[in-house]
């Protein structure tokens, strides 16, 4: 009964997912109202509560900030390895399954990133790539309360991962939350330095909104969404042309 | 990964000048990344400077290198349209003093550390991406950090952008305009009494 729920759901996503319209250069924001409203109230999260549980966090020794970063990189490679055989990346499923072998018997649950020393470096998928890989478009942007940004394909995909692995799933997202999120950064990134860096950013840039949407995009992006960025440039370049044959 | 995000984004906005590259036409696209790049990475680790000096070195050099115009006019997006002729000037000049003031304070925090060229491509007409990694000394991996560069009339090199682990910057800061630009009807006067409300703060 679970598997044929779990299937329906995936499928249910799937669709979801597939029929949302988006080129990555033309973000899809038609819910940019409550965004901000939703941006408003995580910044307010962060800057009120999260931020100082951060100062503490960052009085922790190092080595111990890093071993607790490994063991939740490792506690996400089993979501790695499912995304990679729905990919058909066969190799990269093998890297991510001797990952999770290695540091868990040897390295302390994860602690330690013996892996990374015998040449089988961290490399994280999840299943918004899966999604992307067998052709559904990135769909619409969206800022989740306590989360941060999210593409509907995205939001689709973290359900599936939760589906597939609930608790690796709560205890590895913290790497690509750091990426974009402020929101939850602070609470458990081990990475205190970040704080005056969001801080930063958040002052000095005239759209904060923007600027993490931005961010959250061009992180996310693969290699086909590179081929599209690179075209940006080409275009504006193209047109910097004329304009100055015709000055 | 944000501070990766802001330190490319700091570098690509106040590469220190140095007298050498005033010949930039002579060294090839990894030359010219190589000198900048350890300029810069020896001012920040220059201990006998103070901070403020750092900043005001950095500020007073940075120009030479980077294409102002270009990015200028880059980060409008589609309004650059609507830049006309008397705006064009105040405009550039804004994003100078934009670039510099908020920035340079950022970059003078940041350590020390070390270069290496991976590889170049020349992608034609959106210009040459040097591909390289930095090991600031306060990090225990390197950084990967790509550089666009663009080659001007005069045959010197300018750099145009910067892409530290995914991100590049002119694009962050384009949709970061645009989007002002959008719910401002394109009314560049606006954008610009934004940037110095900004600068002013």
């Amino acid at each position: 009964m679970i598997k044929f729920f779990k299937i329906n759901l995936i499928f249910f996503i799937i669709v979801i997912a597939s029929t949302a319209s988006y080129s990555n250069s033309d973000i899809s924001d038609p819910y940019e109202k409550s965004n901000r409203n939703i941006h408003e109230f995580n910044d307010s999260i962060d800057v009120y509560l999260l931020r100082p549980v951060s100062v503490g966090y960052s009085l922790l020794p190092n080595p111990v900030e890093d071993g607790i970063s490994n063991i939740l990189q490792n506690s996400g490679e089993p979501i790695n390895f499912t995304n990679y055989i729905l990919q058909g990346e066969i190799k990269n499923a093998l890297s991510s399954l001797m990952r999770f072998i290695i540091n868990s018997s040897f390295g302390l649950l994860g602690a330690i990133d013996l892996a990374d020393k015998l040449n089988l470096k961290e490399n994280d998928t999840d299943f918004d790539k899966t999604l992307e890989k067998w052709g559904a478009n990135e769909g619409d942007y969206l800022v989740l309360p306590f989360i941060g940004p999210r593409s509907s394909r995205h939001l689709a995909g973290s359900i599936i991962d939760i589906a597939l692995n609930p608790l690796n799933y709560f205890l590895r997202d913290e790497g690509s939350i750091v990426r974009v999120s402020p929101t939850i950064l602070y609470a458990v990134s081990s990475r205190s330095g970040n704080m005056e860096t969001i801080d930063n950013l958040r002052e000095t840039s005239i759209d904060y909104y923007s600027s993490l949407q931005s961010i959250y995009y061009q992180s996310r992006s693969s290699g086909l969404s590179e081929s599209l960025d690179e075209q940006v440039f080409d275009d504006f370049f193209e047109s910097l042309e004329e304009e100055n044959n015709n000055d | 990964m944000i501070k990766k995000i802001l330190t490319l984004f700091v570098l690509c906005f106040f590469l220190p000048f140095n007298s050498v590259l005033s010949d930039s036409k002579i060294l090839s696209p990894e030359e010219y990344v190589t000198y900048i790049a350890q300029d810069t990475l020896n001012v920040l680790g220059n201990n006998n400077k103070s901070n403020d000096e750092k900043v005001a070195n950095i500020t007073d050099i940075f120009l030479s290198n980077l294409a102002v115009r270009e990015i200028s006019l880059f980060v409008l997006g589609p309004y650059r349209r609507n830049l006309d002729s008397g705006q064009k000037t105040k405009y550039i000049n804004l994003i100078k003093r934009f670039v510099s003031e908020i920035y340079s304070i950022r970059l003078a925090s940041f350590p020390s550390g070390d270069l290496s060229i991976l590889s170049s491509t020349d992608n034609g007409r959106s210009g040459i991406i040097v591909k390289t990694l930095i090991q600031f000394s306060n990090e225990p991996s390197p950084t990967k950090i790509d550089w666009r560069l663009i080659k001007k009339q005069d045959g010197d090199f300018k750099i145009f952008d910067i892409r530290v682990v995914g991100i590049w910057m002119a694009q962050e800061q384009r949709s970061t305009f645009t989007s002002f630009l959008s719910k401002n009807n394109g009314n560049i006067d606006k954008l610009m009494y934004r940037l110095e409300e900004q600068l002013n703060k």
